[in-house]
């Protein structure tokens, strides 16, 4: 009988398995019988390649399609072993991996592929952001004009701003058919900022202008209405700054606070 | 349907047979309300905001809840994570649920969680380490939890007590329930020869609030062959009769059928939880020598 390992040593020792496939001291504290140390601790490293491999897949079903079922598991594999997720909620799993796409040199046929990744990881974000109590017209009204330039706030949880040289959303909702037709699609670069949000029920991507970007950008970190416009640039006419606080109304993109 | 005055403290689930409701039979559940006397779902699924906890929340009404953890990793040398802790006892509060439970095993380690139910050893520390996280576990949430046996593939040489022992020394120090996994006890005992019907006589007088039945694999590997549970198809024959003889020894109990890969049609599901539940209705009640629960 061996002296065995504490607990803190063998739960590290599977994380050198696990990550790096290094077995030699977690193969000496387990018993083998009709199979070996080995043939036993592969079963759990195939669960845990497989395992999280699905759920990339579940988050990123489009970047799946275009990457094709193989090329992405392969990908998704490399990612999981230098990127496990930090949390067990796997729909929070996949933040890096479009950086990580960006870095494998054989895509470049696909140049959109990271984008669509971040797109997908932005959706699912927005569907899964914590409730808030969002500011809306009724909320603004009652806030004395004079008191509103001055008005803390940040942006909601539910907001994601993607600035982004490839029309992804386009090719996201051609996805969605059971035979996309991707003939007319044209996917030369256009830059443009992508809105994604969560506001009711219904997730939201929108195209947003300059203006707007740069106002919600503001609003990352906790901020003023008056700061905010300020981010818009010195010449913001009254009417510009108008339609962009409309915009973030109508879809409760911004909190208090 | 029974009353539940028969079953521990860790459980408020009817004495009925219920499903796992996975995202596949979301829509199915909040369009048409299937009948099923109650469902458990994995709680890692429902700690966003999103639409998920919203069909939650519209389920409370209709039927009980068992919140089913995959990822609290009570098993950890490195303690629990307070966020995720945190996260898991807002949604207690939230959908009130009639059960709350996680795994004899462990996931996280320095950071890293690795999404399988990881085996422990069965000695001394480890107990420790488990019966510290399960006490934090049931004091963040105010109530009694329930800990479900594992399917492992492996034995540590340096466990020096048997599974049931094990369980029942962490149930009697934590006051914990047990969720007894049937497959997990067949798996388990045919990939490590020990004997399932003495398990299950050996847990016959532990706090169980639960039982689990689902599908599990035969793999081959080489010229010999290893049962790995994969919750991917129906119910073993051999696993309906060791529920069977655990009913026998343990009477009546909450009984969940779970399947969370190639997941079938919603009919298949609930013609599994029938026959589960045609097999809980004849039942004889818990023996009169068992230990009653407060």
């Amino acid at each position: 009988m061996s002296a065995g390992m504490g607990l803190a040593a063998l739960q590290q020792a599977y994380r050198d398995y696990l990550l790096e496939g290094r077995s030699d001291s977690l193969a000496e504290v387990i018993v083998a019988d009709a199979f070996d140390a080995e043939e036993r601790l592969r079963i759990y490293r195939n669960n845990f390649l497989i395992g999280l491999g699905e759920a990339l897949k579940a988050n990123f079903p489009v970047t799946m399609r275009l990457l094709g079922e193989d090329f992405f598991a392969q990908a998704a594999r490399a990612f999981v072993l230098q990127a496990p997720p930090a949390r067990p909620c796997l729909f929070e799993y996949g933040e890096g991996f479009a950086e990580f796409l960006e870095t494998l040199s054989d895509l470049a046929a696909l140049p959109y592929v990271a984008e669509m990744a971040r797109f997908e990881f932005a959706r699912i974000g927005a569907f899964h952001a914590p409730v808030e109590t969002l500011l809306g017209e009724a909320e603004i009204a009652r806030v004395p004009p004079e008191a509103l330039a001055d008005l803390p706030m940040r942006l909601a949880a539910h907001v994601h701003l993607l600035e982004l040289r490839y029309p992804v959303e386009v090719l996201w909702q051609a996805h969605q058919a059971a035979e996309p037709d991707l003939a007319a699609l044209d996917m030369a670069p256009r830059p443009h900022a992508l809105l994604v949000c969560r506001p009711q029920r219904a997730l939201v991507a929108q195209e947003i202008g300059p203006d707007s970007l740069a106002f919600l950008a503001a609003a990352r970190q906790p901020t003023t209405l008056a700061q905010a416009a300020e981010a818009c640039g010195s010449e913001m006419d009254p009417e510009r700054l108008g339609r962009v606080i409309g915009l973030a109304l109508q879809h409760g993109l911004l909190v208090s606070g | 349907m029974l009353e539940d005055s028969r079953l521990p403290s860790c459980s408020h689930l009817p004495i009925a047979a219920g499903i796992g409701l996975r995202a596949p039979h979301h829509a199915q559940f909040a369009a048409e309300r299937p009948h099923v006397a109650w469902i458990e779902v994995h709680t890692e699924n429902f700690l966003g905001g999103g639409a998920a906890l919203d069909l939650l929340e519209s389920l409370r009404g209709d039927y009980a809840i068992s919140l089913h953890g995959v990822g609290l990793s009570l098993g950890s040398a490195d303690g629990l994570d307070s966020a995720h802790l945190d996260r898991i006892a807002a949604l207690v509060r939230r959908i009130a649920p009639a059960a709350v439970s996680d795994h004899v095993s462990w996931s996280v380690t320095s950071g890293a969680y690795f999404n399988d139910l990881l085996p422990i050893p069965y000695d001394e520390e480890a107990l420790s380490v488990m019966a510290a996280n399960v006490q934090q576990f049931q004091e963040a949430l105010g109530r009694a939890v329930m800990v479900e046996n594992p399917s492992t593939y492996l034995r540590y040489r340096h466990s020096d007590r048997a599974e049931p022992q094990f369980l029942a020394e962490l149930c009697a120090r934590t006051g914990c329930g047990l969720l007894l996994d049937v497959n997990n006890v067949f798996v388990s005992a045919m990939n490590h020869e020990f004997d399932a019907i003495g398990y299950l006589e050996a847990v016959a007088e532990l706090p169980v609030g639960e039982l689990h039945l689902s599908g599990h694999h035969l793999r081959s590997i080489g010229n010999r062959s290893i049962r790995i549970d994969d919750h991917g198809s129906p119910v073993s024959e051999d696993v309906w009769s060791l529920y069977d003889r655990a009913l026998g020894l343990l009477g009546p109990l909450p009984t969940l059928i779970e399947w969370d890969s190639r997941i079938p049609d919603l009919d298949i599901l609930l013609a599994e939880s029938a026959k589960a539940g045609a097999k809980l209705a004849l039942a004889p009640p818990r023996r009169a020598t068992a230990k009653a629960f407060a």
